[in-house]
């Protein structure tokens, strides 16, 4: 208790220097304009970036074993879309040729293509050992289950009660559901099948030859890539 | 809490990983990063604006310390962004919780969750587009920077004091046994697995600014070492700083003290010639080593009859600006590595690094190696 005492006390005091440098600073002439920028980078941060990564990892639905190589996939191509960005978009001229040296929006084609090809690997392997598990336990069509991304509620989405359980998959329980078809991008099938046996998609037959998954995720990781980088894109954009 | 009867249409979320381990998890990694880019940070500030009690003794050993703290604060700056808003993304559900306050405590609690959330966004955003020299907002970057650094990290131990009982709960892996078996442990490890490689996908994008090995994956750092007269990138050209061939032709050192002198360039480079290998370190994180070589600054002192702790006014030639002057300390005059360096890898120093003669002292910071050096004046 005593040393949480002492830590919230450094930290006030630690606050209180940063109050003191930008009110006393005769360079911060508005302090005004600080407190200004601070509510736009939390208005633009939860209003905007983070309602549309819940739409978009709601909204993307794939089978299980895909789930986890691919929202590692878009959380790090967003990453590094959100620190190439300011880079790529910087109007006006540099200070001189040494400064921003590169073309930056090739290097984050090249960033994201990598980041997608990663994905892939990861994927193909998730796939292997989901099949080889199910195999081995005869449970085949768990091959089959589908998930939002970032198994996110769509009421979260849509911001409401009304639409509580639409097309959403709770996955400690995510029994046989959903079918979903992520080839065909953003519709969502995911509305609970009464039958609850309609499980098993194209995806999942898809595994059964060893290119396949590759070709499909390789494909996937690219085009959601460039979904997030324009997630990011619109963070820093707005930040201006 | 159903009992006050309205409740608005607020978001209701069943997803995963939106619990205290998640948030603890990645919390701690990000606390690390925003500790090291903190400490970092003050130590260039510090270095850059010494108070005058420690202008004397600033440490010139080792030489590369600056080139590692200032990597470090804009590599740790960089890593936390995955990190930053991983976890904010794992809390963003308690946004919507209802009531909103409960009691004064509760509402200071959550506003200074606000101002951590602000000041952690804001202070990653300048320090990012500081980096590549963009400063699209009113308000001075450098104050504000170390202003918001101080109230980020403030809010982020009044955060850890509030929430330290959750924080210990939630610290290590919950055992399996007569407790319920964490049913999130292998989406956790995902998820967490996920993070790490976006902090990897970052890093290793950048680091290669400062860091030699890395250099050839550095396709997202705002500056390549490589890139530069002399192979050595620039902040302050000639052109901006005014240095034209004209007002050098006719260059002389000055040297003001007990016995003041002054120098032409052949003269000074008929006086004994050092070398050594310094790295100029960039408060924008960016940093390489150079072959220098020059005149000690120490024999300039002596010849002028300067005590030995005496500080040094360096006055450059160049116009405008806010580095034009600066001063060196008596640890950093005294030092044998410090020179009026007047060749770059064997070549005269390009005007754009400063000819006719820079200062290049050991760990320090590249925007005090004043270039186009004119005049030494040793102070009392």
């Amino acid at each position: 208790m005593k040393s949480r005492l002492v830590i919230g006390a450094l930290g006030l005091a630690a606050m209180g220097i940063g109050l003191s440098i930008l009110l006393t600073d005769p360079y911060v002439r508005d302090p005004l304009d600080v407190v200004w920028w601070l509510a736009g980078a939390v208005l633009l941060h939860d209003g905007v970036l983070v309602p549309v990564v819940l739409v978009a990892g709601a909204a993307l639905r794939v089978p299980r074993w895909m789930r986890g190589p691919l929202r590692g996939g878009l959380i790090a191509a967003g990453c590094v879309a959100a620190v190439a960005l300011p880079a790529v978009l910087r109007p006006g001229p540099v200070a001189n040729p040494s400064v921003l040296p590169l073309d930056y929006g090739r290097g984050l084609l090249i960033a994201t293509g990598a980041v997608a090809a990663a994905t892939a690997v990861a994927a193909v392997r998730s796939g292997v050992r989901s099949r080889r598990e199910a195999a081995g336990s005869g449970d085949g069509p768990d091959l089959g289950d589908t998930v939002a991304v970032q198994d996110q509620d769509v009421d979260a989405a849509l911001g409401g009660d009304g639409a509580r359980g639409v097309g959403y998959v709770n996955r400690p329980a995510g029994d046989h559901g959903c079918a979903a078809e992520v080839h065909h991008g953003h519709t969502i099938h995911g509305v609970p099948q009464p039958g609850g046996g309609v499980p098993v998609t194209e995806l999942a037959d898809e595994g059964g030859d060893g290119g396949g998954p590759a070709e499909g995720v390789g494909g996937f990781g690219a085009d959601t890539g460039e979904v997030d980088a324009e997630i990011g894109g619109k963070d820093l954009r707005g930040e201006r | 809490m159903r009992a006050m009867g309205f409740r608005p249409p607020l978001p209701v979320f069943r997803g995963r990983l939106h619990d205290a381990r998640t948030a603890t998890v990645i919390g701690r990694a990000l606390g690390a990063a925003m500790l090291v880019c903190f400490v970092t940070g003050v130590v260039s500030h510090y270095l850059q604006q010494p108070p005058s009690w420690a202008v004397g003794v600033l440490p010139t050993r080792p030489v590369w310390g600056y080139r590692l703290s200032q990597g470090l604060h804009v590599a740790s700056g960089i890593a936390a962004v995955p990190l930053l808003l991983a976890k904010l993304w794992t809390v963003y559900p308690r946004l919507f919780g209802w009531p909103p306050v409960r009691s004064v405590a509760h509402a200071l609690e959550r506003l200074s969750i606000a101002v951590l959330v602000a000041s952690a966004l804001l202070e990653l955003f300048t320090g990012l587009l500081d980096t590549e020299q963009w400063y699209p907002w009113p308000f001075p970057f450098r104050q504000v920077h170390f202003a918001l650094a101080w109230v980020a990290v403030g809010s982020l131990l009044l955060h850890i004091a509030v929430k330290a009982p959750v924080i210990a709960a939630s610290w290590w892996r919950p055992r399996s046994g007569p407790e319920p078996v964490d049913v999130d442990g292998p989406d956790r490890r995902s998820f967490v697995a996920a993070v790490g490689a976006a902090v990897g996908a970052v890093t290793l994008t950048t680091v290669g600014q400062s860091l030699g090995p890395l250099g050839g994956l550095d396709l997202l750092a705002p500056r390549q070492p490589d890139h530069g007269p002399q192979g050595l990138p620039v902040n302050r050209t000639a052109a901006a700083a005014g240095i034209t061939a004209d007002l050098v032709s006719d260059w002389r050192l000055r040297v003001v003290g007990p016995r003041p002198y002054e120098l032409t360039l052949s003269e000074l480079r008929s006086l004994p010639q050092r070398s050594a290998v310094l790295p100029i370190a960039c408060v924008e994180g960016w940093s390489k080593n150079g072959q220098w070589t020059g005149v000690r600054i120490r024999d300039l002192l002596d010849r002028a009859g300067a005590p030995p702790n005496a500080r040094v006014r360096v006055v450059s030639l160049e116009r405008g600006g806010n580095y034009g002057v600066s001063e060196l300390g008596a640890s950093y005059a005294r030092d044998p590595l410090t020179l009026l360096a007047l060749s770059l890898g064997g070549q005269p120093l390009s005007y754009d690094h400063g000819f006719p003669a820079r200062i290049i002292a050991p760990n320090r910071p590249g925007v005090l190696q004043t270039k186009w050096v004119t005049r030494l004046e040793v102070m009392s």
